[in-house]
């Protein structure tokens, strides 16, 4: 059951343009009526939680598009605050437009909805591979001690399964790492049961609005599904396992997310478990796989670790690991270790 | 030592401002250490082990803000628990978000400047038209030192700062003092009334020095890119400049700049100073348009003339002499003159930037001689690496050739030092010709590296039973860091002769070239 609009939002006193908007959002909508309310406000954006568990998040045209956003030409300098918007508004749907309170409509005539672009041909896989390893080098001298971004220059080691030393990494990186290598180890050895004990000691870790464990299962998320459409030395029964594994990954991710941290990550994380994230995330994937020259992979790099405090990074650990991860499976011969599911391990418990 | 929590139901607040609002609590002499999380089951888990669970956290939830820290006494507890209330109540955390904070992206440097007008870019040329064009976007000015950006970017990059209003100085924009701060490499220069708009580093230096020196000083000077003049930019920020100098009350006269510029835009801009309510002097060197000095606007051929020009326009009167001077004794000149033999009278230039260069190559062209330089200019022959190119050989150590992976000359002297030493091996030469530019960002003390280079290779000429001239010139101001008269002493000891002027320099080189000392003359 939905209220009626209000007749004095029939007058709304403010009108901005949505520029473009994540393709899957209005499926979240009703028709008309209420679509939900203003859960959390920032400088410039601000989050609505709706019907479903997946949030909006509504915000100025600078931004990169995302499967979550909405995005406003509010103009240069606006603010949440000074336009009003306030923590519990209502939010409506009225004529196709979005109603913020009883003042701010927002016209989606003529905005463009986003989905990412399709890769398409793809490079070798050697040469995404070097592709990888040379963005990594680039990236060296710039990685932070912060978050889980010390994960980024060994992420290929990671994901062929070598010891990293534990060094003078900070504490969340020292209780996150067992938590990846079992993430990678069951990613590798077809184990379901390791990849849910991983994710469970990585969801809602660390500082941050998105912690810095979920950004970087997002990021691993999305690389697997990229990897996955890879159209490059693929051997089915290689490629179905790794599909396999990295269902088992969303899943489990789905079922911690819940109870295990924000409701903003928690809804991220449902797109990244669909292989959907921001559009940096895939102009970054797009880039590698096709094996982009260097300077530009890494400018898109750094243009996505300057997002948050260490989100940025985080994600860019979870998506280097889970590329090297993806095409360390796609060689011949990989998938002859059996598959230990979920079920068979409690079988045997 | 106690621990204590506190938590904030349903609060959100971006990352940026969780991680300041730990660094400010840290920073306070009572706080032991502090952290800001979201209440996730694996975040109360990791403050359980970290010994900052505290009872307050009991019953976090994972939308909930938790705030963990230690106090060495109880009785700060409460004071910390306010001033973080507050700091969340304000939104974003004030004051500079704790020692050692740098934000890592514009944004993050934002929050604490919120009031920022300009940023200053100096990132590897591939990065940075990218950079400034999200400082554009973000309302602000920019001042973008990269060079190696390419020309299509900087046309786009000038066309949208146009259209947001905004200054696009640069790329490859050395130079530029806004109400008198200096940014990138520039001098200690007092206010005055001239304004300057200049696509030349070194060239706006020069003569904001002469004014200096002069007694006079600048209402701005702005450094709009070494290529804001070329036709494919069509002096995009040398027009804007002039129509915002023109507008400002502390502006009287106003003086532009270019190397060597392009015809249809010199001709734009010469038009539109026609039309400006103030004196303009236009100093475009190598241009060979036919313009001529019209009610308002003069045209002049060389840095120093400019200069002066914009002196007398502003000051009423001519400004003193450079000449003759302590630096360069007539009596001197006469023993270089007269010892130097007649095949061993080549120049050789070696210039940290290209302006200077284009200004010696113009005004040493009507000797006549062979002219070979790294820069391009009607008449000059291009210098072949490792050939012997008979004449006179000028270089500008700043072109890309010679920085790439490098610091600027103004910098790193070692190059130049080398080129100095060198050049005595060539039995032809027998000038050198360079500029020593103080200022700040450049060399701290660059007499202390050239000086030695220059002695070596005068020593070096004599044994060769040879004179060698070093004619260096000095571009600074008595307020600069290296201290000017210091600097002076210090060359003019090792043998060199110290001008204040390019132009004094070249007409100095230029008389020991053809052994007249008389066509040294005093000014222009």
């Amino acid at each position: 059951m939905f209220l009626t609009v209000p007749e004095v939002l029939e007058s709304s006193s403010r009108v901005y343009n949505v520029t473009s908007f994540g393709a899957g959002l209005p499926e979240e909508w009703p028709s008309s009526g209420r679509v939900g309310e203003v859960i959390a406000t920032f400088e410039h954006s601000c989050y609505v939680v709706g019907p479903t568990a997946r949030l909006v998040c509504i915000a100025g045209d600078h931004v990169d598009d995302g499967p979550a956003m909405l995005k406003v030409a509010f103009g240069r300098a606006f603010d949440m605050e000074a336009l009003g918007v306030r923590l519990g508004m209502p939010v409506y749907l009225q004529g196709g437009d979005l109603l913020l309170g009883g003042h701010i409509r927002l016209r989606m005539e003529g905005a463009v909805p986003w989905t990412p672009p399709p890769i398409g041909r793809t490079a070798p896989r050697g040469a995404i591979v070097r592709c990888l390893q040379a963005l990594v080098q680039e990236l060296i001298p710039f990685v932070p001690d912060a978050g889980l971004a010390p994960l980024v220059p060994h992420s290929e080691c990671l994901a062929r399964g070598r010891h990293l030393p534990v060094g003078m990494q900070s504490e969340i990186f020292r209780l996150a790492l067992p938590g990846v290598t079992a993430i990678v180890n069951g990613l590798s050895h077809r184990n379901e049961r390791g990849v849910e004990r991983g994710v469970q000691s990585l969801v809602g870790l660390g500082p941050g609005l998105t912690p810095s464990g979920d950004d970087f299962l997002g990021g691993m998320m999305v690389a697997l599904t990229s990897v996955r459409t890879d159209a490059c030395d693929t051997t089915s029964e290689a490629g179905s396992d790794m599909d396999a594994m990295r269902s088992a990954l969303a899943n489990s991710v789905r079922g911690s997310v819940a109870a295990g941290t924000t409701r903003i990550s928690a809804s991220l994380l449902s797109y990244a478990a669909e292989g959907v994230a921001s559009a940096a995330v895939h102009r970054l994937v797009r880039g590698v796989l096709k094996a982009d020259t260097r300077t530009r992979c890494s400018h898109v790099a750094l243009q996505l670790a300057g997002v948050g405090h260490t989100s940025g990074w985080d994600c860019l650990a979870g998506l280097f690991v889970g590329m090297h991860v993806a095409l360390a499976s796609r060689r011949p011969g990989v998938s002859d270790v059996p598959r230990q599911t979920l079920a068979s391990a409690r079988a045997e418990a | 030592m106690t621990t204590s929590n506190l938590v904030f139901k349903n609060t959100y607040r971006d990352s940026i401002v969780l991680m300041r609002l730990s660094r400010e609590l840290e920073a306070l002499v009572e706080v032991e250490r502090a952290t800001a999380l979201m209440g996730t089951p694996n975040n109360i888990a990791l403050l359980e082990g970290s010994g900052l669970l505290a009872e307050g956290a009991q019953g976090a939830g994972p939308n909930d803000l938790v705030l963990a820290f230690q106090v060495s006494t109880g009785d700060a507890e409460e004071s910390v628990k306010g001033l973080a209330r507050e700091l969340l109540a304000a939104g974003t955390a004030v004051g500079n978000a704790g020692e050692g904070y740098r934000p890592r992206t514009l944004d993050g440097a934002l929050k604490i400047l919120p009031d920022a007008n300009i940023a200053v870019i100096s990132v590897p040329g591939e990065y940075a038209a990218s950079a400034a064009s999200d400082a554009l976007e973000r309302g602000l000015n920019v001042f973008l030192f990269s060079d190696n950006v390419a020309l299509e970017a900087e046309v786009e990059l000038k066309r949208r700062a146009l259209e947001l209003d905004l200054f696009m100085l640069g790329p490859d924009c050395g130079t530029t003092i806004v109400n008198q701060v200096p940014l990138g490499f520039a001098n200690a220069i007092p206010s005055g009334p001239v304004g300057l708009v200049s696509a030349s580093g070194t060239g706006l230096q020069q003569i904001t020095c002469l004014l200096a020196s002069w007694g006079s000083g600048v209402s701005q000077a702005l450094g709009v890119g070494s290529r804001d003049l070329d036709d494919r930019v069509g002096g995009a920020m040398t027009l804007k400049g002039l129509e915002v100098l023109e507008d400002d009350p502390d502006t009287d006269v106003i003086v532009l700049v270019s190397k060597p510029p392009g015809a249809a835009t010199a001709d734009r801009v010469y038009a539109r100073a026609l039309q400006c309510s103030k004196p303009c002097v236009i100093c475009f060197l190598g241009d060979d348009g036919d313009r001529t000095r019209t009610d308002g606007v003069f045209v002049e051929t060389t840095l120093e003339a400019a200069a002066s020009r914009a002196f007398l326009l502003a000051m009423g009167q001519r400004p003193g002499d450079l000449w003759p001077g302590p630096e360069q004794p007539p009596d001197r000149l006469e023993r270089l003159n007269t010892s130097m033999a007649e095949d061993s009278r080549y120049i050789r230039g070696l210039y940290s930037g290209g302006t200077l260069c284009y200004e010696a190559l113009t005004l040493l062209r009507p000797l006549g001689d062979r002219l070979n330089s790294n820069l391009q200019l009607r008449g000059v022959h291009p210098v072949e690496e490792g050939q012997s190119d008979a004449g006179h050989v000028l270089l500008d150590l700043g072109d890309d050739q010679f920085t790439m992976g490098r610091p600027h000359p103004m910098i790193d002297l070692g190059p130049r030092c080398d080129q100095i030493v060198r050049a005595v091996q060539h039995h032809d030469v027998g000038i050198l010709l360079f500029d020593v530019v103080l200022g700040y960002g450049a060399h701290s003390d660059p007499a202390s590296e050239l000086a030695p280079a220059i002695s070596e290779a005068r020593r070096t000429a004599a044994e060769q039973g040879r004179t060698l001239a070093c004619i260096a010139v000095l571009i600074g101001t008595a307020g600069d860091p290296q201290g000017f008269e210091k600097q002076r002493a210090e060359l003019s000891a090792a043998g060199a002769i110290v001008v204040q002027s390019n132009a004094r320099a070249c007409a100095i080189a230029a008389g020991l070239r053809n052994g007249l000392l008389e066509s040294i003359g005093h000014g222009n």
